[in-house]
């Protein structure tokens, strides 16, 4: 295990195959949540706390639960078990310790519950063969590689609040165009690691 | 093949188990109680929630009270009343009376439609802070009062309207001091003065007198006159425009006539 591996896994993560810029997984928060920068910086933090958990206890399940007993197939049934759970437990504690960050998140912390960033990012270190540390790495890169999408977008799209958008663009559309646009703008990271 | 569905069956009732124990551990050591104070004292604030106290909403500023990280004089909405029935509710001696230093809010800015300066016309969004980003906005003076509105928008307590002129006017009795629309304006027209306050220096451009003179005919032009015949010299300048020390000023007017561009006001704001 070398620090260049890790640094490997962290770039990819974050900028080469962002988890909802290029391999579209996450999406529903990240038009969701993305209205306002201090809401979406809190839910980004959400799902960093999430998807570090997430990946450290699906690789527990897949290698010390599933494997030996050889039901493989039970792994998508199981880490979302896993998963859902999880939130409950983030959901439990961030009421308690911070009642602001509840309410800014609303329903949206349930809502990461069955998100497919974090289920993709547990069946991918599953399938990239990553060892425990790798996948907690990875885990953790990948929200913040959602994080670093979503407070991108709420920047956007606090100064599209302020512009002239044509009436039928409003809303909406002019935020997915906007979605769109900077999907392809992180297509140029493309090849940044080979 | 039937062992392996038993398996996955106990496998996962067996996983399910683990983890709803452990929610329900969870659930109880995390739980909320919540004191019935919070909601007493909640009933008597305000209820506009606009942050003047710093907390988030009234909510928020009511578990602090009732916590005691924060004071009933916290709350620069709420008179008097108010705080006495908040401090029977919780206990809390208060400590200051509130309705002393009650601040308000006040445009500091004369510069109207007709004695402002334009370097072009605005068509764009009828927003104060849009305007203010689009090359500074189309006032020359770079200080002034936009005119758009901003402020009104904020404000929760309908305390403020717009002159025909496009400045905007603040009802005194109605303000409550939260500072919503000092915080909104993107130019720092809105500032929070003493409601005792007898004078009042309306502009807010520290420009040298030539620049002031060009831009609006009722900017201060740092001429001192005012400072010079104060008789209790609560008048200084301090790279800006004139300032007056309110603990000082006795409200005697003399400045105000004094001004030679008239932007010393008295305090009913004419």
């Amino acid at each position: 295990m070398d620090i260049r591996e890790i640094m490997i896994v962290i770039i990819g993560a974050v900028l080469i195959n962002n988890y909802v810029l290029q391999r579209f997984l996450g999406c529903c928060p990240y038009l969701g949540v993305s209205k306002q920068l201090e809401t979406s910086l809190g839910m980004g933090m959400a799902v960093i706390f999430v998807m570090a958990i997430a990946s450290a206890f699906t690789w527990i399940v897949q290698y010390y639960i599933l494997l030996p007993l050889n039901l493989i197939f039970l792994q998508t049934i199981a880490f979302i078990l896993v998963i859902a759970a999880l939130v409950q437990f983030v959901e439990l504690v961030i009421r308690k310790s911070s009642p602001v960050l509840y309410q800014a998140l609303g329903i949206y912390l349930p809502l990461i519950t069955t998100n497919c960033a974090v289920l993709g990012v547990a069946v991918i270190n599953i399938r990239a063969g990553y060892s425990f540390l790798l996948s907690l790495v990875n885990g953790t890169a990948a929200a913040i590689g959602f994080t670093l999408a979503i407070t991108l977008m709420a920047g956007i799209r606090e100064r599209i609040e302020l512009s002239d958008v044509p009436p039928a663009l409003r809303g909406a559309p002019i935020t997915l165009i906007t979605a769109g646009l900077l999907s392809l703008a992180f297509f140029g990271f493309a090849g940044m690691v080979k | 093949m039937i062992s392996n569905i038993i398996l996955s069956v106990a496998v996962l009732a067996a996983l399910g188990f683990i983890l709803g124990a452990g929610l329900a551990y969870a659930a109880r050591a995390f739980t909320i109680t919540r004191d019935p104070r919070i909601d007493a004292v909640l009933a008597e604030l305000p209820g506009a929630n606009c942050g003047a106290c710093g907390y988030p909403g009234c909510s928020g500023y009511a578990e602090a009270l009732v916590t005691g990280s924060a004071l009933i004089t916290g709350c620069p909405v709420s008179g008097k009343e108010i705080g006495e029935h908040i401090a029977d509710i919780i206990g809390q001696e208060e400590r200051m009376d509130i309705s002393s230093d009650k601040m308000i809010s006040v445009v500091k800015c004369r510069g109207n439609n007709d004695t402002s300066a334009r370097i072009f016309n605005y068509s764009g969004l009828e927003d104060c802070r849009a305007a203010a980003r689009f090359y500074g906005g189309p006032k020359k003076c770079r200080h002034g009062c936009l005119g758009m509105g901003t402020c009104i928008g904020v404000c929760p307590f309908s305390a403020i309207t717009m002159s025909s002129l496009k400045l905007p006017v603040i009802n005194g009795d109605r303000c409550t001091g939260c500072g919503l629309c000092v915080d909104a304006c993107p130019r720092q027209v809105m500032v929070m003065m003493p409601k005792r306050a007898g004078v009042q220096v309306l502009c807010n451009s520290g420009e040298a007198a030539k620049i002031a003179r060009q831009v609006c005919s009722k900017s201060c032009i740092k001429c001192h006159k005012c400072a010079d015949i104060c008789p209790t010299v609560a008048i200084s300048f301090d790279n800006g425009p004139a300032k007056i020390n309110f603990d000082l000023c006795t409200g005697c007017g003399l400045c105000v006539q004094k001004c030679p561009v008239k932007c010393i006001y008295e305090a009913d704001r004419g």
